[in-house]
């Protein structure tokens, strides 16, 4: 792959005291388009998108943002690279919209330093980006679940990163926030040329918003590529032990999977969270 | 740490609630066998002081530990205890004004009323001034927060008035110490009934708790009032604490140590995590109690020094071999 | 770079209102200061004060008089703006709002520090002995709770109160120990001490109070958006480059330092820790930026006051501030709680 901003060499790793779960991982994540994890629960979606982005480290391996090991780069340097959405963001009691999309300006800020023009451009066209300039001042906690998570994807933008990782960003909403949350992640990587990396549960969700799909089981890549060539029914049998029809939609083209139920021949494997 | 599981364990802390009961009966200045005890001193010794004393401290254990394990699962904070409800710093402080008025010492049995009372009426303040029954069923942790508040406010007037009137200093001293000592038949014979009946109703609860543990939109959407199972729960704790605290007086760390034993052995499977932090109460205590008497014979040390002394050190154990909290 | 209005105009913006509460709580404070000055076992109207500013005392006893008011006055502020720091940082690091000094086992490693020096010594105990007794008996507490909740993996808050949990428990059952074998004679001034008294402090402890302050001050100012980060889940927090174990332990001990300071100087003061924070909060909502500094104020007025109150109530008995901080504050927090209803 030409010019990945994330590449990652030789990762191995292991909960302490548990078994190993990656072992000498590769993966490149392509510039400017959205990468989507998706595999059974517990293959290791979590971890791995918490190894990239430097949360957590490695046993062993490297992994590269830009060229540069992320290991040897300060945290606020990376912050201002790539922002983090995790699976369940929470925030304390009390805290409105603004406050919190304002902590996405830590990173940037220096000791001391008072609220500047830039921060604020920067909090107001996250805001708007995300669609939530009515509902400003307004407290997180009486906030939907759809707005609250476009709240903490507003905090994210607040860093203006160049790389966005969102872990099973559209969990827990209905269909239409679901929806709207690609849309805006859609518009973000095609206006801004923000490179998308999302975990994602909906395996035909996960199609149709991939530029990149990257199938894990069990703590290995066992798939990678454009959507139309990874999702096959071979595939959904192997990694999520379903039976399963791949079709396509004949009017947008998109795919569509028809799950028939569970593969007689395949016991699932692993069900841990 | 793997939860341990099953029988074993239960027979395990059963064996060790018996063992500990039959330590408090046969252990003291003097070492009698309880079955045998037909001897004429040891068995008035028995019946008139080892036997009330080993229930008082079974009953005050139990309840603490099932106080605290109630109160931290409703708060959802492990920081919760029964202290923290104000009913301690309350019967303590009515127990000091009554001291500090009358010459003569009261007899414990008039103590315990006087304790009971105070507990009563703080844990009633306390309930009122964190907002009454509306407040309260969307934020339980604003009557921790009163209770402990009205805690400080109560323990800093007990110390005024001990202060001012230094003569309640000694008398009040013995009782704020919590003890089981000199604990009468009569005693056990008129908590027996309610003490059973509220632990009970505390084991009862579990069931119903646990579904606090998936979250409270799930419990509603599975048809429990939230509310109305905080406030009862609540009622509950408070009763054992008011229970514990006027037959035992003040007696720290067992409702906030008890629940985290509970949870280390089962887990958040919360009717045997109850009757384990109930059981952990119990033996906690006893043991304590057998030690306070026997380590400086013939005096006997403060049962709640003793108390810290052994469990903390368990619960150290404990702490360092979970992996999460 | 040119700061901008970071609210917006609608309504009654957080900022404004929080300046609003400084302002308001600043004005209390400086009434109450005044007041300290005046009133005492003599009253000194303020003409009187001045009169002795400006080398005219009206009375022989004057100028002792205002030394030791005043004295008293700053070490009450002061030991106020450190606790109530000190509780507002333990709550936003360990994430946990019944956090206060206490629980991570500084007051009773203090207080059990002390208590040895105090009880089971037999020569004269100075107050410096006995600060640096404190000191050093918070110190180990705080050390061996960071020990015993020491983890390879993340940082957990929670190890960090439970261990404090112990330590807090244990240090309190050999304190009542202490108390028990020690001799009776020197258990009076234990007492006081274990209830917080400002009778009695001088202008070293004044000094201590305000160098720690000055040296501790601007390194608040530094980590209160530190602290607003702590208020997200940990992973939102790292993905902010946010350090949570460098900065939990570096937190944990600016806490200990600050609460470490107020015990050396004037015992065992509770309520501010816990209570300051949670005031402030609800006058100014969550940021930190606002919260520290009307924590900060709220924490002085309670001190200052309970002390106030303490030696007026009875003269001539001093009744210890800490006991009345309780008293005095309470009301208060119920009050608040009432109106910030919901």
């Amino acid at each position: 792959m030409a010019d990945p901003i994330i590449r990652a060499r030789h990762i191995s790793h292991a909960f302490p005291g548990g078994p190993p779960l990656f072992d000498d991982l590769a993966l490149d994540i392509p510039r400017g388009q959205a990468t989507v994890l998706i595999g059974p629960n517990g293959c290791g979606k979590s971890t791995l998108l918490s190894i990239l982005t430097g949360i957590q480290s490695p046993k062993s391996g490297r992994v590269e943002l830009e060229g540069r090991a992320l290991s040897a780069m300060p945290s606020a340097e990376i912050a201002r690279t790539l922002g983090i959405l995790p699976q369940s963001p929470d925030a304390a009691e009390g805290l409105a919209v603004r406050d919190l999309v304002a902590l996405g300006r830590a990173p940037h800020r220096r000791f001391l330093s008072l609220w500047s023009e830039a921060d604020e451009a920067a909090l107001r066209r996250a805001i708007d980006a995300v669609d939530l300039t009515e509902l400003t001042d307004r407290p997180l906690s009486s906030l939907s679940g759809g707005q609250r998570q476009r709240a903490f994807i507003a905090m994210v933008l607040t860093q203006e990163p160049r790389l966005l990782f969102l872990d099973e960003p559209t969990s827990y909403l209905d269909i239409a926030h679901q929806l709207n949350i690609l849309h805006l992640l859609t518009r973000l990587k095609c206006e801004d040329g923000l490179t998308v990396v999302a975990a994602l549960h909906d395996i035909a969700q996960a199609a149709q918003f991939a530029d990149h799909l990257v199938v894990m089981r069990a703590g290995q890549i066992v798939a990678q590529g454009v959507p139309e060539a990874v999702v096959t029914e071979a595939m959904l049998a192997e990694v999520f032990a379903v039976q399963a029809r791949v079709k396509r939609d004949s009017e947008t083209g998109q795919i569509v999977i028809l799950p028939i139920g569970p593969d007689r021949g395949r016991h699932l494997r692993s069900v841990s969270g | 740490m793997t939860s341990l599981r099953g029988t074993p364990l239960f027979l395990g802390v059963a064996l060790l609630l018996a063992l500990a009961v039959l330590a408090s009966l046969s252990i003291g200045i003097r070492i009698i066998n309880p079955f045998a005890a037909s001897g004429t001193l040891d068995a008035i010794l028995l019946h008139a002081s080892r036997i009330p004393r080993t229930a008082v401290a079974v009953g005050v254990g139990a309840g603490l530990g099932l106080a605290g394990a109630i109160l931290q699962t409703v708060t959802k904070n492990v920081l919760a205890d029964p202290g923290l409800l104000g009913i301690n710093a309350g019967a303590a402080f009515a127990v000091v004004v009554v001291l500090s008025l009358v010459d003569a010492p009261p007899s414990l049995a008039i103590l315990g009323v006087v304790a009971t009372a105070g507990a009563l009426a703080t844990g009633a303040l306390a309930f009122a001034l964190a907002g009454g029954t509306r407040t309260f069923e969307a934020q339980p942790l604003r009557l921790i927060l009163s209770g402990g508040v009205l805690a400080i406010a109560l323990g800093s007037l007990t110390q005024i008035v001990l202060l001012l009137q230094p003569g309640a200093f000694e008398a009040s001293q013995v009782w704020l110490a919590g003890s089981f000592a000199d604990r009468s038949v009569q005693m056990v014979t008129v908590y027996l009934v309610p003490s059973v009946i509220l632990l009970l109703a505390g084991f009862a609860l579990a069931p119903t708790l646990s579904v606090l543990l998936v979250g409270e939109v799930q419990s509603r959407s599975l048809g429990v009032d939230v509310g109305k199972l905080r406030i009862g729960a609540f009622a509950v704790a408070a009763g054992l604490c008011g229970m514990a605290v006027s037959l035992a007086g003040p007696v720290a760390f067992v409702g906030l140590i008890a629940p985290h034993f509970g949870r280390a052995l089962v887990g958040q499977r919360l009717l045997p995590s109850f009757v384990l932090a109930a059981a952990s109460g119990a033996i906690l205590v006893l043991f304590a109690d057998v030690a306070a008497r026997r380590l400086v014979a013939p005096a006997e040390l403060p049962v709640g020094i003793v108390i810290a002394m052994l469990g903390v050190p368990f619960y150290l154990i404990l702490l360092r071999r979970r992996a999460r909290l | 770079m040119t700061t901008l209005n970071i609210t917006p105009q609608t309504g009654w913006s957080p900022d404004r209102k929080a300046l609003t509460v400084s302002l308001t709580l600043t004005a209390a404070l400086l009434a109450m200061a005044l007041a300290s000055l005046c009133f005492g076992l003599t009253t000194m109207p303020p003409a009187d004060i001045w009169a002795t500013l400006m080398g005219d005392p009206p009375d022989v006893n004057s100028d002792r008089i205002l030394t030791l008011r005043w004295h008293r006055l700053i070490v009450g502020i002061g030991v106020g703006i450190c606790l109530a720091l000190s509780g507002a940082i333990l709550q936003a690091i360990l994430r946990n709002p019944l956090v206060e000094p206490g629980v991570i086992g500084l007051n009773s490693g203090a207080a059990l520090a002390a208590a040895f020096v105090l009880v089971l010594t037999t020569g004269a105990i100075s107050n410096a002995s006995l600060a640096t007794a404190a000191i050093l008996g918070a110190t180990t507490a705080v050390a061996l709770v960071t020990a015993l909740a020491w983890s390879p993996g993340n940082l957990q808050p929670m190890r960090l109160i439970l261990a404090g949990i112990a330590v807090a428990s244990l240090a309190g059952a050999l304190l009542t120990a202490a108390m028990l074998a020690g001799s009776p004679q020197r258990l009076p001034r234990l007492l006081v001490w274990l209830s917080g008294d400002l009778n009695g402090v001088s202008a070293k402890d004044a000094h201590l109070v305000w160098i720690a302050l000055a040296g501790a001050l601007p390194l608040v100012a530094f980590v209160a958006r530190r602290l607003d980060i702590a208020m997200l889940d940990p992973v939102s927090g790292a993905g902010l480059g946010h350090r949570q174990r460098i900065i939990t332990y570096a937190l944990l001990g600016l806490a200990a330092a600050l609460a470490g300071i107020a015990t050396a100087v004037c015992g065992i003061v509770v309520f501010v820790g816990l209570v300051a924070p949670h005031l402030a909060r609800r006058l100014t909502g969550p940021m930190n930026r606002r919260v520290l500094p009307a924590a900060a104020l709220i924490g002085a007025l309670i001190v200052s006051s309970a002390d106030l109150f303490g030696r007026t109530i009875d003269p001539p008995t001093q009744l210890p501030a800490g006991l009345i901080c309780g008293l005095i504050g309470a009301p208060f927090f119920f009050l608040l709680m009432r109106r910030h209803h919901g």
